[in-house]
């Protein structure tokens, strides 16, 4: 099967301007998503995969935040230089989004079917009222509420939390778009109702052939639901690739130490291993690599310049001077 | 080792009223229903579940901020709902907790060095001297490794990592010989994650504490515990040595659990299909074994009787009708 490009985000940069200076929460960040294809977008609080996803959907809180430079396309249009009107009609029926907290993201005081018909608006001269009510049905029946027909004059607050997620998720499909971003989706469930969420979300992936940037800081999750994942730090991703080949073989320092820091199950160990220090402050960032001053294997040049993205052996990329050097 | 916390048939019961004024009734929600076991001193103890099992009720009736409806919690030797005034002063300087949120939990007009000693100057006035608790908050800053430049700061200045060592810091100035954890490490980041666990573990082993840990991540608590009991709607369904429970979970909804967690392992292949349903209303638990709705192994006793505790292999608890099957 011949891979086709689904979204290109080229250089996009990010800036939001507070008192204490210019924060620079995405500065130039390249990925691609491939069409039916799950993106894992990992990396810790602060680091600016939040705001790569509000970026696509041009989203990011103004006057605050704007995007400074950078190309997104998607389906080889690029997104930034569409007018607000353009992207309004983008926005649900061809890239989607699920927010971390479904009691946020829900209004409380509309009920859960009309929140779900809310989506069809622009259809609404179209359609008939009844078969609005049809398709709000089926959207909530393919997310697995049950008897969805009865619910439909529920209110949030009448959900469980699971079914609310899957409330929102009902509602960003509706439309069946082609991509669907979903930003910290089981961080507020339990992990067996967030085991139930992952695995319906892969099945309607596989199902609709919809392609999926899930963000997380669960590296687990992406290991069982992405088929490809960037690293993200300080951002900017320092590695991307195929999960089998970043879990494996993981190539940037940054990712290694992550991957020996997680507790996993079935290796009861004395200790772990510890990343020293914190992540940087995003207004005052260190020269060079920002993440050099906890880096094990630092460099003189690691201070001064940033590295070059190197392609990584098994493939993928990664951003290390030690690859550069052909030294990993 | 003797057992230095001795937790025995606690139940507690929160009543909610419904209906009006006049008509006021009271249901009663079981957060915590006949919840026995104990802990060895020196050992760490973990309490995994999903939320609404009961776990914080559990570590808040230790804490003596809730009362027990009925049951025992015996603390070395001594019967906690017995206790005098003076022996509560000595209980709550043996007993100490940190919470999840440690930023919610530091008093924000408050700098990290007066966090840190106020329970020194509360259990300790008449015999310590000014400089000597000055001196004792400083040692204990560089325990957790926090630099003494930090004493005179305030919370809103420290990052979330150094938040939870302040916080390590005021639970272990006393020299507790038990440490409540309720989600330690829960709302950090894994890089930082990893150095609590490892500072923790640090602790204990210098100063003989002992730990009694809630949480839901279960790769976290198979590191750091010694042993372990799984909970689920107010009750323990299955208890025992931490390697053992992993090596062989015995409960279907333990092995539900342990497969459901998400591991850094691509390519894995789950054998089960996730576990169905939601868990259940503590307001009203399910007839029987409290599982049965979502269990797959589910038979007609199951939905009658209540399984109680039994030990399936040495040291290894289940609460389950099929676990001979």
């Amino acid at each position: 099967m011949v891979e086709k490009t689904l979204l290109s985000v080229e250089n996009l940069k990010t800036y939001f301007n507070t008192k204490a200076g210019v924060i620079k929460a995405v500065d130039g960040v390249n990925f691609i998503v491939n069409e039916g294809e799950a993106l894992g977008l990992a990396g810790e609080s602060g680091c600016g995969k939040s705001v790569t996803c509000l970026s696509i959907l041009r989203l990011v809180p103004k006057p605050a935040g704007r995007i400074v430079s950078g190309r997104i396309l998607f389906n080889g249009e690029d997104l930034l230089a569409k007018d607000e009107k353009e992207m309004v009609h983008c926005r649900g029926k061809k890239i989607a989004m699920i927010l971390q907290d479904p009691l946020m993201s829900l209004n409380p005081v509309f009920s859960i079917g009309n929140q779900t018909a809310e989506t069809f608006k622009f259809d609404r001269k179209r359609l008939s009222h009844s078969s609005i009510r049809q398709k709000v049905i089926e959207a909530l029946r393919s997310v697995k509420i049950p008897s969805p027909e009865r619910r439909l004059k529920d209110y949030p607050f009448q959900f469980s939390g699971g079914m609310r997620q899957r409330t929102a998720a009902a509602i960003a499909l509706a439309r069946s778009p082609k991509l669907l971003i979903a930003d910290e989706p089981t961080t507020s469930l339990d992990v067996t109702i967030q085991d139930q969420f992952l695995r319906l979300l892969k099945e309607i992936q596989q199902r609709t052939q919809m392609a999926l940037i899930l963000v997380t800081h669960d590296l687990g999750i992406v290991a069982e639901s992405c088929d490809r994942v960037a690293i993200m730090y300080s951002g900017k991703i320092v590695e991307s690739g195929r999960v089998h080949r970043v879990f494996e073989n993981p190539a940037h320092p940054y990712t290694k130490a992550l991957m020996l820091a997680l507790p996993k199950m079935g290796y009861k160990r004395k200790r772990l291993y510890q990343i020293e220090g914190e992540p940087p402050n995003l207004a005052n960032l260190p020269p060079g690599c920002s993440f050099h001053p906890r880096c094990p294997s630092k460099m003189a040049i690691c201070e001064t310049e940033y590295p070059p993205e190197s392609s990584v052996r098994g493939g993928g990329l990664a951003s290390c001077w030690l690859l550069k050097r052909g030294e990993v | 080792m003797e057992a230095f916390l001795e937790v025995k048939n606690v139940v507690k019961h929160f009543p909610i009223p419904v209906g009006g004024i006049i008509f006021r009734r009271y249901n009663m929600l079981k957060a915590v229903d006949d919840v026995s076991f104990s802990l060895k001193r020196g050992t760490c103890f973990g309490i995994a579940g999903e939320s609404g099992s009961g776990k914080t009720t559990i570590a808040r009736l230790i804490l003596l901020l809730e009362k027990v409806t009925s049951g025992s919690i015996r603390f070395e030797g001594k019967e906690l709902a017995q206790l005098s005034e003076n022996d509560l002063m000595w209980y709550r300087s043996r007993v100490q907790t940190i919470f999840q949120d440690a930023a919610s939990s530091l008093n924000p007009r408050k700098r990290i060095g007066d966090i840190v000693n106020e329970p020194l100057k509360v259990q300790r006035e008449e015999s310590l001297t000014k400089s000597a608790i000055d001196l004792r908050t400083k040692e204990i800053l560089n325990l957790v490794g926090l630099g003494q430049d930090n004493l005179r700061k305030y919370p809103h200045e420290l990052s979330g990592g150094q938040k939870q060592r302040v916080a390590i810091a005021r639970a272990i100035v006393m020299e507790p010989s038990l440490v409540i954890l309720d989600e330690p490490v829960s709302a950090l980041d894994v890089s930082i994650r990893a150095q609590i666990l490892n500072l923790l573990a640090d602790i204990q082993e210098e100063q003989g504490l002992s730990y009694l840990i809630i949480a839901h991540d279960l790769a976290m608590l198979e590191h750091v515990t010694n042993e372990i009991a799984v909970m689920y709607l107010g009750k323990i369904l299955e208890m025992g040595d931490t390697e053992q429970v992993f090596s062989n979970p015995t409960h279907p909804y333990t092995r539900a659990l342990f497969e459901a967690v998400p591991q850094p392992i691509p390519g894995r292949i789950k054998k089960n299909a996730s576990l169905p349903g939601e868990i259940g209303n503590p307001l009203d638990p399910p007839q029987g074994c409290r599982f049965h709705p979502r269990c797959e192994y589910a038979v007609d006793i199951c939905r009658q009787i209540e399984p109680s505790l039994v030990e399936s292999d040495v040291g290894h608890f289940v609460s389950c009708h099929r676990v001979e099957d």
